[in-house]
């Protein structure tokens, strides 16, 4: 037991002795000061992971406020069932959905610049179903919405934006974690990819470089790694059973060099191993080195 | 004033034109890639939805995202690809991709990069598998992939027919790339050989070559072997190699001549490795535990070069 943890067992034991009614609130919002850098969870539905990897995060409150319009950007590239983990579990973005909406958010828009054909991709995934049951408003990527912006990258000094994704109160980016044939794994920076407009083919020629300067740029309030299945190989398309892996495992965190250098363990790597990982870390978007990050466990199934 | 005589000749020459065209196969130098997925249907209840469409070098990523980049190195050409919606379920559809490679060797190259050892093997094309959700084959220089979409798996017969109708419309089988010859040593782990287009064991200057898994006297190593166009670029090669075991690896011993040069290591990624210039040819073997056992591989490999077996 460090320091902080010492200080922290005696107030709150002190707190609980004293004012017994107040003590899980006061808990929680001591945990929630702690600044958890990133919370992994793991337990038996996607929903329930998903809302404890948010509360250990001290709760979609930390994040959503009333009024606020939120854009949710799940993975739905692909033309699949979820079982394929191909495309992020529904559950997961329907969960965070209504944890939005139990927030007070006015909107949460849910889309994504599918790979293949949309009307497709969105039933499949069933992430159209799930996230409107729970009020999302879903809806095709309009390439009329795109707009020019400016970044302060390195690589890319301007490129076609979604509106909608740039113009929302927050952003909450929730990838699947799966294996890709260029960048070696697809997880929170890359999804980003699904608010870039033009060419994206022309990106991927240089593209370690590039994602770090649309994560720069776009900055996500929260990001959410769906680990509940995990495509392990023949990337991003996927499309054999034999190359999932289900974890039943949630990741959360505001770093995106962090999430994605933890969702890189997910598959025995290391964040170094991942080219956009490493760039993000030297270019101070977030840090790669898990050791220096206060990592929380969280196992609902317990 | 016309001659009925004179009508017979185009009536008979047309029809010998058609005998010929409808018994001869499909030449590659004659098929166009938006005429090898079936234009209306394959089966009964699966009909074409939409067009075939037709990506190319530079719009393939629109289709397959950064899978993309997996294919250039085998020299795509190009990928005609279509979508086949079931009658009586309007949500289970097969994709069907058919890539222009640019070789045949290429084609088996992408091919093996999806290839597993425990697959169900189908006879269509040169080579394929089937499993509950996928069946590709590759054919020609043509590598063909069709995926069940609404549902994780399909019937095995509704696959094959699909293949076979696509597989009809390429160019006939001519086998499996010659490469693959030198390495058909006896304790070659069958279907278990990989075409890396670049960078073979992840080393540049492994530009490509052809690697497989070997089992002898209870021993489990891999094989490879890279082709090089001349006996100097050969060399250089394995003097790259050597350099960078030298500043890298423990217990480097060279051993042999101008004409075969062999370098015994414990390779930082690999373990140990038994790595030989064959004339034009680099030769090795890696995850070696017993040297003496690669020993015996890699002199069954050089034999086979020896002989002519280099393609």
């Amino acid at each position: 037991m460090d320091r902080r943890d010492f200080l922290k067992a005696t107030i709150v034991t002190g707190i609980t002795l004293a004012i017994p009614g107040n003590a899980s609130l006061f808990i929680k919002a001591l945990e929630a000061a702690e600044k958890i850098d990133l919370v992994v969870a793991h337990g038996l539905t996607p929903a329930e992971i998903t809302r404890a990897a948010i509360d250990g995060l001290g709760g979609i409150r930390a994040f959503i406020s009333r009024g606020d319009i939120v854009v949710v950007k799940p993975n739905i590239g692909w033309d699949r069932l979820p079982e394929y983990a191909a495309t992020t579990n529904p559950e997961v973005v329907s969960t965070v959905v209504a944890l939005c909406y139990e927030a007070g958010a006015k909107q949460v828009k849910v889309f994504d610049h599918s790979v293949v054909d949309p009307r497709r991709c969105y039933k499949q995934s069933g992430i159209s179903a799930a996230a409107s049951a729970n009020g999302g408003i879903v809806s095709y990527v309009d390439d009329r919405k795109f707009r020019d912006v400016k970044l302060p990258g390195v690589a890319l000094k301007s490129w076609p934006l979604y509106t909608e994704a740039i113009e929302a109160d927050k952003f909450i980016n929730i990838p699947i974690a799966k294996a890709h044939g260029l960048s070696t794994l697809t997880l929170g920076m890359k999804n980003l990819m699904g608010i870039m407009g033009s060419s994206r083919g022309r990106i991927h020629q240089r593209i370690d470089g590039s994602l770090v300067d649309i994560a720069m740029a776009v900055k996500p309030t929260l990001i959410i790694l769906d680990a509940v299945r995990i495509l392990t190989a023949n990337g991003p398309q996927g499309g054999d059973l034999a190359d999932v892996k289900q974890l039943n495992t949630v990741v959360a965190g505001r770093d995106q060099v962090a999430v994605d250098a933890f969702g890189a363990t997910l598959f025995g790597l290391k964040g170094t191993a991942l080219g956009y990982v490493v760039a993000g870390h030297k270019a101070g978007l977030g840090t790669m080195d898990l050791a220096k990050l206060r990592i929380k466990k969280i196992n609902s199934a317990a | 004033m016309h001659n009925n005589s004179h009508a017979r000749p185009p009536f008979l020459f047309i029809f010998l034109i058609i005998t010929i065209a409808v018994s001869n196969p499909v030449y590659a130098a004659d098929l166009s890639i938006k005429d090898v997925l079936p234009g209306k249907s394959f089966a009964k209840d699966w009909v074409i939805e939409e067009k075939v469409k037709i990506y190319d070098k530079d719009t393939l990523f629109d289709h397959i995202d950064g899978e993309a980049e997996l294919y250039f190195p085998y020299g795509f050409d190009a990928l005609a690809t279509a979508s086949y919606v079931n009658k009586q379920n309007l949500d289970l559809y097969i994709e069907a991709d058919v890539y222009k490679m640019a070789s045949v060797l290429d084609a088996f190259g992408i091919y093996s990069n999806y290839r597993k050892s425990n697959n169900l093997w189908i006879t269509i094309g040169t080579e394929g598998f089937v499993s509950s959700s996928q069946l590709m084959f590759y054919q020609d220089r043509y590598f063909v992939r069709l995926q069940v979409a609404g549902a994780t798996s399909l019937p095995k017969d509704t696959f094959l027919a699909c293949a076979r109708a696509i597989s009809g419309n390429l160019p006939a089988d001519v086998g499996p790339p010659k490469e693959l010859e030198i390495l058909k040593i006896s304790a070659l782990v069958p279907k278990s050989e990989r075409y890396l287009a670049q960078s073979l064991l992840g080393y540049v200057f492994f530009r490509r070559g052809i690697i497989a898994d070997a089992a002898a006297q209870d021993e489990k190593m891999q094989i490879f072997v890279i082709h090089e166009y001349t006996l100097a670029a050969a060399r250089k090669t394995f003097d790259q190699y050597h350099s960078y075991l030298k500043a890298e690896a423990q217990g480097v011993q060279m051993s042999g001549n101008q004409a075969r040069m062999r370098v015994i290591a414990v390779d930082p990624l690999y373990g140990g490795v038994l790595v030989e210039q064959s004339g034009r040819y680099i030769i090795g073997a890696v995850r070696v535990k017993n040297t003496s056992v690669a020993k015996q591989l890699i002199d069954q490999l050089h034999e086979r070069i020896s002989a002519g077996t280099d393609g």
